[in-house]
């Protein structure tokens, strides 16, 4: 065995190892908090000038139509309005930065115990939904590869990739509506199964993607000399899963659960809609209409946190399970 | 673990699942569960603060939770509430309320140890007070009326001087001006009275935490897609209903709540017209509503009036009479009532809707192409050079109404553009005068026919909410003489004139009165609405 090359992946100290990962991370995530707050900045700023161009005014929409031109001028030296530009950004600015975003200018409630309640709800349909579709691809993955005859769940599970999202919230409501009317379709059922429907309906598009990726990181593997080495080395089938094609794909895997998981957020408007929820789409859909600037302003920073939270575990996960990267 | 036994665990899953589901959950709605009422409705209920309030459905439950000093009942008559009585001066120019005396609040920790306390003068003008608020949507109704308003919008005062107590039970409105209709400002939910300890709340906290009154139903839980009631022990006045529990339930897709009223999860659904073919076999215009064999069945419906009118405002600064009145001869309002409200509808030329009590509109008038081109002969639009634009927005139908309109005047020779904006921004436009015309509907607050002509059509009240810029001296002359007209019935036959005077010079093309189709399970009797759509549900009975 004298000529052969071999690397003990052990014998590299592991305080050098976990060094030079801290390092790498560090970086990363320094780098995804600085453009993640630059995007921040940028919509923060965008929205401001738009609300600021637009006909309408905040002071009018809460006063409403009929409301005099005096009414609606007492309310806007009220909420300042009436102050130059550049002081409504500076202090808007200052309110972004404190974290003191006041009061909704609708209906009076303060701005972020309502931002983190709405994002509550709407990251619980997330993180439900890409939850059973991390389970569901793994288990159609699992059943394909030692019943290949059921290749045809693949196939099956793609429809949700095609399908548009409206098209299958609103079909699929109806036909639970009408296959079980047992089940309530608001969000203020109660019942184990009733908040499930809306996270089963939006996992349908995760789901078809990530039993699909599962199932190439798979077949690749199924390609690989080790995997054939494992075969003959007299693994049963289900290590041969699990050990030399599930471990092997986490990485792909779980980049597209994590990725799911933040895209989802904007998948479940159409789902708060039809399923009557009181989630962050309809809030800021909401406060885009009424003008409601104090709780836009809350829903891009949680939003934000949100997404650098996401970004920094699945950095550190992602080196954890392969400290290649 | 052999691929066997996952598929038998799976098979296990797959069968507990269906049969959790399939051990159907007794339905609280369609009367099967005694006495607790599930009612639809199509939007959140972010909160139930009245000054907060700006649509109809959050209304419509603050109105079982609270009450103001008179009412209106499904006759559209005016009915005493936590006034026992009322008088005004010699010209209508002051008002004086005497509150009931026995009337307490709902239980709450507001009160401290003591749970309750009596409702008194203090409650009622401390209500007003807020409801005069700069920040309070409702106070345009009476900010042009109450004596004192503007000085304390804009700070000048510390309270409005036209709303004082006069002693532990009586409260007096001093007026601007005559009107003899005063008490037909006053009948929606938006002018209820609650505690004057509201006052130490955090803003924000009454209307989502807490919302405190003396009506017929306390609130025991409010979130934004459920609110749940509980009928008020000891109501101070005697009411027919047997309804003990309330649930006004949101649902702002039409199809998922209609099929929640199937499976018996709701008992009272208002109707968007857009459903009505799923239901209806028949329909005829007043909502006349006969229900296909399959709803038959199921449900009963049942249609309600609201003092509502729908339009396209024309600039009456931009446009001659001459103009105006060829687009109300070119305007197609049979077809408009059959496309938009499937002929439930009612035809109108004028905005006073036939709802007012006892109030009879002129007939609308008929189209006719060859009147409306001499018309617009005598006009300066020229429909080869000019353009003529209508704005729509996304409520209430407006697009598909302005498409129809445009096609309509299309015949006539103008060429309209369609302009989609938010309702905003409509408003916006409208309130700066940059427009030619727009699609909108009012759902007027005022259940009599002065108030409403003076607020709309009076030269007073350019640019707001005389959207349009209407300015006739003769209409606001007219206008004047209901505060000299105590009688109702004189009232009536007043507004008939202007309406038929205004005909001439119309200010807008108005299309049609809407009725609200309300369908409901047939074990709930006694379901009845006012004309402000608030359902007197405690008259409401579930067998």
């Amino acid at each position: 065995m004298g000529g052969e090359v071999s690397v003990d992946i052990t014998s590299v100290p592991l305080g050098e190892l976990s060094e030079g990962w801290g390092r790498r991370s560090a970086r990363s995530v320094l780098r995804i908090v600085v453009s993640s707050f630059g995007l921040l900045f940028t919509a923060f700023l965008f929205c401001f000038l738009l609300f600021s161009v637009l006909p309408s005014d905040p002071a009018r929409v809460m006063l409403g139509p009929n409301a005099s031109q005096d009414s609606v001028e007492s309310l806007r030296e009220e909420l300042g309005l009436n102050d130059s530009l550049v002081k409504q950004l500076t202090r808007q600015m200052g309110q972004l930065v404190t974290l003191d975003f006041g009061r909704s200018i609708r209906d009076g409630r303060p701005v972020l115990p309502e931002v983190f309640e709405k994002f509550g709800v709407t990251i619980g349909i997330g993180i439900q939904a890409t939850t059973i579709a991390l389970l569901v691809s793994y288990l159609i993955n699992l059943i394909v590869f030692l019943r290949p005859k059921f290749g045809w769940l693949i196939g099956l599970v793609g429809f949700g990739v095609v399908a548009p999202a409206f098209l299958l919230a609103m079909a699929g409501a109806l036909l639970i509506g009408y296959f079980f009317p047992g089940i309530s379709l608001t969000a203020s059922a109660e019942g184990f199964f009733a908040p499930l429907v809306p996270s089963a309906i939006a996992s349908l598009y995760p789901i078809a993607l990530m039993t699909r990726i599962l199932r190439k990181q798979v077949e690749e593997c199924q390609a690989s000399s080790f995997f054939r080495a494992a075969i003959a080395v007299g693994h049963s089938k289900e290590s041969q899963f699990h050990r030399f094609a599930l471990q092997p794909s986490l990485v792909p895997w779980l980049a597209a659960w994590i990725n799911q998981l933040s895209l989802i957020f904007f998948a479940t408007l159409v789902l708060e809609l039809i399923f009557s929820i009181s989630g962050s789409g309809v809030l800021l859909v909401n406060a885009i209409q009424d003008r409601d600037f104090p709780i836009l302003q809350g829903v891009l920073l949680v939003n934000a946190v949100f997404f650098i939270g996401i970004s920094t575990i699945s950095e550190i996960v992602f080196a954890r399970i392969d400290p290649r990267l | 673990m052999s691929s066997k036994r996952i598929l038998i665990i799976l098979a296990i899953i797959v069968a507990a699942a269906a049969a959790v589901i399939l051990l159907k959950k007794s339905p609280e709605g369609n009367g099967d569960s005694a006495q607790t009422l599930v009612f639809a409705v199509e939007n959140d209920l972010t909160s139930l603060d009245p000054t907060k309030a700006q649509e109809p459905y959050t209304l419509r439950v603050i109105g079982q939770v609270l009450e103001g000093l008179v009412t209106l009942d499904a006759a559209g008559e005016i009915q005493p509430a936590l006034a026992e009585s009322w008088t005004s001066s010699e010209n209508y120019e002051s008002w004086r309320f005497k509150i009931r005396k026995g009337v307490m609040f709902h239980e709450s920790s507001l009160f401290g140890g003591a749970l309750t306390r009596e409702l008194n003068a203090d409650d009622v003008v401390f209500s007003f007070q807020r409801i005069l608020s700069k920040d309070s949507y409702p106070a345009f109704v009476l900010a042009d009326i109450v004596k004192g308003v503007s000085e304390f919008q804009s700070g000048e005062a510390d309270s409005v001087v036209g709303v004082k107590k006069m002693g532990d039970d009586e409260v007096e409105f001093t007026l601007i001006r005559p009107e003899p209709q005063f008490l037909n400002r006053i009948t929606s939910p938006w002018f209820t009275v609650y505690p004057k300890e509201v006052e130490g709340l955090e803003p924000g906290v009454f209307g989502t935490e807490q919302l405190v009154g003396t009506g017929p139903f306390a609130l025991t839980s409010r979130k934004d897609e459920e609110a749940i009631m509980n009928r008020t022990e000891n109501y101070w006045k005697d009411v027919s209903g047997n309804i003990e529990e309330l649930r006004f339930r949101v649902f702002k897709n039409d199809q998922i709540g209609l099929s929640e009223f199937e499976n018996g999860r709701v008992d009272v659904l208002r109707l968007p017209m857009k459903m009505l073919p799923v239901i209806a076999e028949d329909t005829s215009a007043g909502g006349e509503i006969t229900l296909n064999a399959t709803w038959q069945e199921r449900a009963a419906v049942e249609t309600h009036s609201t003092f509502n009118s729908h339009f396209l405002g024309l600039n009456c600064e931009k446009y001659d009479k001459h103009l105006r009145r060829a687009v109300n001869l070119a305007v197609d309002r049979d077809e408009l009532v059959s496309v938009i409200t499937n002929g439930t509808a009612i035809a109108r030329g004028g905005t006073l809707p036939g709802s007012l009590k006892d109030y009879s509109p002129p007939p609308a008038p008929d189209r006719d192409l060859e009147k409306a081109r001499a018309e617009l002969a005598l006009s300066k639009f020229d429909p080869a050079t000019q353009d003529f634009e209508i704005l729509v927005h996304e409520k209430e139908s407006a697009e598909q109404i302005g498409e129809l309109l445009q096609s309509q005047l299309g015949e006539l020779g103008i060429k309209a553009q369609l302009t989609k904006l938010d309702y905003n921004n409509v408003i916006g436009k409208m309130i700066s005068g940059e427009f030619d015309s727009f699609v909108l509907s009012f759902e007027y607050v005022f259940s009599a026919p002065g108030t409403i002509l003076n607020n709309v059509f009076h030269s007073e009240k350019i640019p707001v909410p005389n959207f349009w810029r209407y300015n006739n001296a003769e209409v606001d002359a007219a206008i004047d003489k209901f505060q000299t007209t105590p009688e109702l019935s004189d009232a009536n036959v007043r507004a008939f004139e202007i309406e038929e005077m205004m005909a001439e010079d119309p200010p807008a093309a108005f299309f049609f009165e809407k009725v609200t189709p309300v369908l409901h399970s047939k074990g709930i009797t006694g379901l009845k609405f006012n004309g402000h759509s608030i359902p007197l549900l405690w008259e409401a009975k579930s067998q």
